[in-house]
């Protein structure tokens, strides 16, 4: 399987402030990628550097085997594109905005594009300005779709829509993934994009801090709930990363990767512990403890600096 | 670089600025419409078409200007406005590309819209073009004003997210590159290297900016912070609105003021450079900013127009009003709290200008209370000050109720413009034509309209019930006072029930064999063979000699013959006028000739030449008598202008060899049958000409002062319809007057105890207001309804001169009788020479003899002055 996309220890500058720090990772093709991190983390800067509408100060970028550096126009040709914070023409109608963009891409566009906006049920003559928000955003992925692009990549795509438009939107990602197309999306519902993602990659300020296989990904990170005997008595060592633990009086919260079940069962029989109980783990408390800058290393001796807030219960749990 | 993609987005562009380019066409229209016909009102005289070519070119190519710099300063700020930036970017474009469509297309339709404003003023100058120096100065200017305005233009739009802002920030830079740099030079050798190089360093820092535009924008933009700052500094940060429910209001007024500083400092930048401008133009510190001093006020009357088509613009963005709306705010809080910050602010603006205005009079040695009267006390009713005061509140009006209609700044300042344009226009309109009063009407409906609006604007309400709210305020007033101003002025004219005269039964009489035959005498003079001679006369003629045509002496005695007996006494108030031979003018006998009156115009310049041959050539006797049959042919055509010049040179016909004073004694009683009490049977004819002529007065003198325009022809009298009815009104009126008069002062001439005639004329006037403008080129009966009181004048005038007259034939008899020697006083004339002591009939004094010393020339003078102001 060839990578669709790739960049190599890219670096990005805005003044004294750094976008991106060394950031490196490959979409393969036929996946859906999805890239993660909070607001600011890098995620758009990162899109823009592969579309070539930003220059990186560092590294290589390369999508569909083009250098983004250079072939930033081919690259937009060849790719479909939905900008974060991005509206249409209101003064157009919607078979206008098509037919607007159908001189930019090769023939067929434009019948490719009314098949679009036909199943997306927009209708065509109307103006930009009275549609919805929902069917904004799918004359915003018809345009994008209308050349039938090899890669599409996706900023923001759900950001405002509701949750039905949401859904029917995601689930054509899948589609498109089923047919061997490659999807690179950035969004902040980060449940959603579990539903649809193969591929995970997380930036937090600029740096790139976990790219796998979303099921890889969640099968290496486990979720324990132990109950300990002794408040006073400090934790025994974990044998993974920690990504994140919570205290709840008697009971703490860890979000771990790389401990295999019987590291487990060996800590469940530690005189402290009382009990271990295992959850299913979602992406959303992977980002979630991922974002926690004091998830990492060992726990041992360090209670008195573990998280102590409470942490949101997973929302229904890994499909 | 892709045909179909460039064709693509010039067509994107083509959609996105057609509204502004024929917004630009109409506000062109409607500025060279104001200028023609506001200088009408204006204007003590009217102008020809070609005097308003530089004007009108001038708008044309000012509007063009602006329009470079409005399509170049909103092209790229528009896709950061409208959040299509990420669009655009998306698409597989390169920003060359983008660049290429956005700056062709500025300067194509730039390009093409200066021919099409320029074929409007050629239109409305009716085919006058510029003189060659014009044309050169013109279109220099044009070339520096529109390449400065696309280079600044496209700078600040490549850095802002706001178009308006964008082009007020041009417009401020342009303005301050133009009167800066040509402050130092002479206008008739323009500093071009010099402004060829700043538009180089400007437009390749805009190339620059462009090809990065789609990367880097937003950290270019960070440049302009420090100037954003600087603006936002007069709102300030402790603007902080919505604290308490009880400081709401205080909150908004302050939300507002923030929102308008960087508006409010950009237009201050403007106003102030003008001002300073202004002051070194007066105090000749600088004299050459004068060459940019209406450029530069063009630009503040529409800077005028533009601040408040803003005033709910900041909130229109991106929907901001839903912020209000959100918490709370009430519709009635929103708009007044509003109204209050702008209101003042525009105050502010305006009174800067106007301090400049005030401080500039005394500089330049003009009083204010010259300015005070020429502005609103001329007795000409052309008082500017209504028309400027109006234009300030209807522009602030105008821009309110189009700001918080359209959510686009860029149209809103545009239609605001126009929109002012155009009611200025009518309020001028109703101004001259009623009164100002009700024109405040207008202004306080958009007002209303506005205010009305604003809760269905908070509610984002669009249906047809909210747009007839603000509709209905706005209109009405435009409504009522185009209903109401043909009733007014048809009113304005008391109604006369008898004015005195009946063309209709004119009409159906038939003319009399008598008067065919005396018009067929006339035209039989006419033909009379007639002698050129040439006489001495300096004048045009380099060598002093001009040839004139004399008739002959069998024609002066049969003129001499003809006018004997003529007029005869015929009073116009018993409609008794066939014998008239003018009435013959529409007769089939009339039509045999060119016109009586062209006839008799003819004969008596010949005449005239034939008196003065006579007395060049010692015939004393026939000059006399040629005197006194102009007179009467004069008054026998019904305009005693004729004959009045005759009569004030008597005395030198008087003094020819031959002449005895029983000749003078038959002169003096030949000239009494020119009393009054026949004069109103020439003012008869006068006024029956002009009611019979209306057909041609309408043809002649309707389109005297518009030209041969066809479009008049066809569109005023469908236009003003009323007009028709209302001049006919006007004429009855004015003759009834006339009657009356001309009856009185017949009376008072009979009844030397009289004390004064003056008050004679003291008939309530009619309202003659707007006629200037108006009536004496739209419509016959307005033209000729004036001429009768003029026509009563000089008949009163008339008689002053005929009994001045007599009075001087009476003294050169008895200088006759006695070797030379002036008589002590006109009392001794009397009883031999005089039957009475003649009185000035106007004044009621007496004439007398005034002997003039031999110092001053000698001779004497008749006068009724008490005092007598002589110099040398």
């Amino acid at each position: 399987m060839t990578d669709v996309v790739r960049l190599d220890n890219v670096t990005k500058r805005f003044g004294r402030q750094t976008a991106l720090r060394r950031v490196s990772f490959a979409v393969p093709e036929g996946a859906v990628f999805a890239l993660l991190g909070e607001n600011g983390a890098g995620k758009t800067t990162a899109i823009r550097i592969l579309l070539g509408l930003a220059d990186a100060d560092e590294g290589k970028t390369e999508v569909l085997a083009l250098p983004s550096a250079t072939a930033g126009t081919e690259i937009r040709r060849r790719v479909g594109y939905v900008p974060e914070e991005s509206d249409l023409y209101d003064w157009m109608r919607v078979d206008e905005i098509g037919w607007f963009a159908a001189g930019f891409y090769p023939e067929g566009y434009f019948d490719r594009y009314q098949k679009l906006i036909d199943a997306f049920h927009v209708p065509r003559d109307r103006k930009i300005s009275a549609l919805s928000k929902g069917m904004r955003a799918k004359v915003r992925l018809a345009i994008a779709l209308g050349h039938d692009p090899e890669l599409l990549i996706l900023d923001e795509p759900t950001s405002g829509l509701d949750a039905i438009v949401r859904r029917e939107f995601l689930e054509s990602m899948v589609d498109r993934a089923a047919t061997g197309r490659t999807v690179l999306l950035s969004s902040h519902q980060i449940h959603e994009v579990e539903r649809v993602a193969d591929h995970v990659a997380i930036i937090r300020e600029g740096e790139l801090i976990a790219v796998e296989r979303l099921d890889a990904m969640k099968e290496d990170t486990r979720r324990l709930t132990l109950t300990v005997k002794d408040l006073t008595t400090p934790l025994p060592e974990f044998s993974g990363r920690v990504l994140r633990m919570v205290e709840r009086g008697r009971q703490v919260d860890v979000v771990i990767r790389g401990m295999s079940d019987a590291e487990v069962a060996v800590l469940a029989e530690h005189p402290v512990v009382e009990a271990v109980e295992q959850h299913p783990v979602s992406l959303e408390e992977i980002f979630v403890a991922y974002m926690q800058r004091n998830g990492t290393g060992s726990p041992a001796g360090k209670r008195a600096e573990s998280v102590t807030a409470p942490v949101a219960e997973p929302q229904g749990g890994t499909p | 670089m892709n045909a179909t993609i460039l064709r693509r987005l010039v067509w994107k562009e083509y959609r996105t600025t057609v509204a502004l380019w024929l917004a630009m066409v109409g506000l062109c229209f409607f500025l060279q419409l104001a200028v023609v016909t506001q200088s009408r009102v204006f204007l003590p005289t009217p102008m020809s078409p070609e005097d308003f070519a530089p004007g009108l070119y001038g708008i044309a190519l000012f509007v063009t200007a602006l329009y470079a710099l409005a399509c170049s300063g909103m092209q790229y700020a528009l896709e950061h406005e409208n959040k299509t930036f990420g669009l655009l970017r998306s698409l597989p474009l390169s920003v060359r590309e983008v660049a290429v469509a956005k700056t062709g297309w500025a300067i194509l339709t730039t390009a093409a819209l200066a021919p099409v404003l320029g074929g409007m003023a050629f239109l409305f100058t009716g085919g006058a073009g510029l003189s060659a120096s014009d044309a050169r100065h013109a279109s220099v200017a044009f070339g520096i004003a529109v390449s400065q305005g696309l280079a600044w233009g496209t700078f600040f739009s490549l850095l802002s997210s706001r178009p308006m802002v964008a082009i007020l920030r041009a417009g401020a830079a342009v303005t301050v590159c133009l009167v800066t740099v040509s402050a130092y030079f002479d206008h008739t050798r323009y500093p071009i290297p010099l402004f060829l190089l700043i538009f180089a360093v400007v437009a390749a820092v805009d190339v620059w900016l462009a090809l990065r535009w789609f990367e880097h924008w937003k950290v270019g933009r960070k440049r302009l912070q420090i100037v954003e700052t600087l603006s936002d500094g007069l709102g300030g940060s402790w603007a902080m609105p919505f604290r308490s429910r009880r400081g709401e209001f205080v909150g908004l007024c302050l939300h507002h003021m923030r929102q308008s500083s960087a508006i409010l400092g950009l237009c201050a930048l403007i106003v102030l450079v003008w001002f300073v401008g202004r002051l070194l133009v007066v105090t000749e510190v600088l004299p050459k900013w004068s060459e940019w001093y209406g450029f530069a006020a063009l630009s503040i009357m529409l800077g005028a127009i533009v601040y408040p088509s803003l005033a709910f613009h900041a909130d229109q963005r991106q929907r901001g009003y839903r912020f209000l709306s959100h918490h709370g705010v009430t519709p009635r809080k929103a708009w007044w709290s509003r109204q209050l910050v702008w209101g003042t602010f525009y105050l502010l603006l305006t009174g800067l200008l106007l301090l400049s205005l005030v401080m500039g009079a005394p500089l330049r040695g003009v009083s204010l209370e010259e300015v005070w009267n020429e502005l609103f006390t001329r007795p000409d009713e052309r008082q500017g000050g209504f028309t400027f005061i109006v234009f300030w509140v209807l522009a602030y009006a105008c821009g309110a109720l189009v700001s918080i209609l359209l959510r686009s700044g860029i149209l809103a300042v545009a239609l605001g413009a126009t929109l002012t344009v155009v009611l200025l226009s009518l309020c001028s309109f109703f101004g001259w034509y009623i009164g100002w009063a009700p024109v405040w009407l207008i202004p306080l409906g958009l007002l209303v309209a506005s205010r009305l609006h604003a809760a269905d604007w908070l509610a984002e309400r669009r249906n047809w019930r909210s747009r007839l709210r603000w509709i209905t305020p706005a209109v009405a007033p435009l409504v009522f006072l185009l209903a109401v101003t043909p009733y007014l002025r048809i009113h304005q004219i008391p109604y006369v029930s008898d004015p005195g005269f009946s063309p209709s039964r004119l009409e159906s009489q038939t003319y009399s064999p008598e008067g065919v035959a005396r018009l067929a005498e006339l035209v039989a003079i006419a033909g009379l063979p007639r002698e050129t001679i040439v006489v001495d006369e300096p004048g045009d003629d380099p060598e002093g000699k001009k040839t004139e045509q004399i008739l002959s002496d069998n024609a002066v005695k049969r003129l001499v013959a003809f006018t004997a007996d003529w007029p005869k006494p015929s009073p116009c108030h018993e409609g008794r006028w066939m014998d008239s031979w003018a009435y013959l003018a529409e007769t089939p006998a009339g039509r045999l000739h060119p016109g009586p009156f062209s006839l008799v115009v003819d004969l008596i310049r010949s005449f005239g030449n034939t008196m003065r041959h006579y007395e060049a050539t010692g015939r004393p006797r026939e000059a006399l008598d040629c005197r006194i049959a102009i007179s009467r042919l004069g008054m026998g055509m019904g305009s005693p202008d004729f004959g009045q010049n005759p009569l004030a040179n008597v005395r030198r016909s008087a003094r020819g060899p031959g002449m005895t004073p029983e000749l003078l004694k038959e002169a003096i009683s030949r000239l009494d049958e020119l009393a009054p009490d026949r004069l109103d049977y020439a003012m008869g004819l006068k006024l029956w000409y002009l009611v019979t002529h209306r057909d041609i007065a309408d043809d002649d003198y309707f389109f005297m002062d518009i030209g041969e325009r066809p479009t008049a022809r066809v569109l005023l009298p469908i236009l003003y319809p009323w007009e028709r009815t209302r001049g006919l009104r006007r004429l009855r009126y004015e003759l009834r007057q006339a009657l009356d008069r001309l009856e009185l002062f017949a009376d008072s001439c009979a009844d030397p105890n009289t004390p004064s005639l003056d008050l004679v004329w003291d008939f309530p006037p009619v309202d003659t207001r707007f006629n200037d403008w108006f009536e004496q080129f739209l419509l016959g009966t307005g033209v000729s309804a004036p001429l009768l009181n003029r026509e009563v004048l000089a008949i009163r005038e008339f008689e002053v001169a005929r009994r001045r007259a007599q009075a001087e034939l009476a003294v050169e008899a008895w200088r006759l009788e006695h070797d030379g020697k002036l008589p002590e006083s006109l009392d001794q004339l009397v009883g031999v020479y005089l039957k009475r002591r003649p009185v000035n009939p106007v004044t009621k004094r007496p004439f007398r003899l005034e002997p003039i010393p031999a110092e001053l020339g000698g001779e004497y003078m008749i006068t009724s002055q008490e005092t007598v102001v002589r110099s040398k």
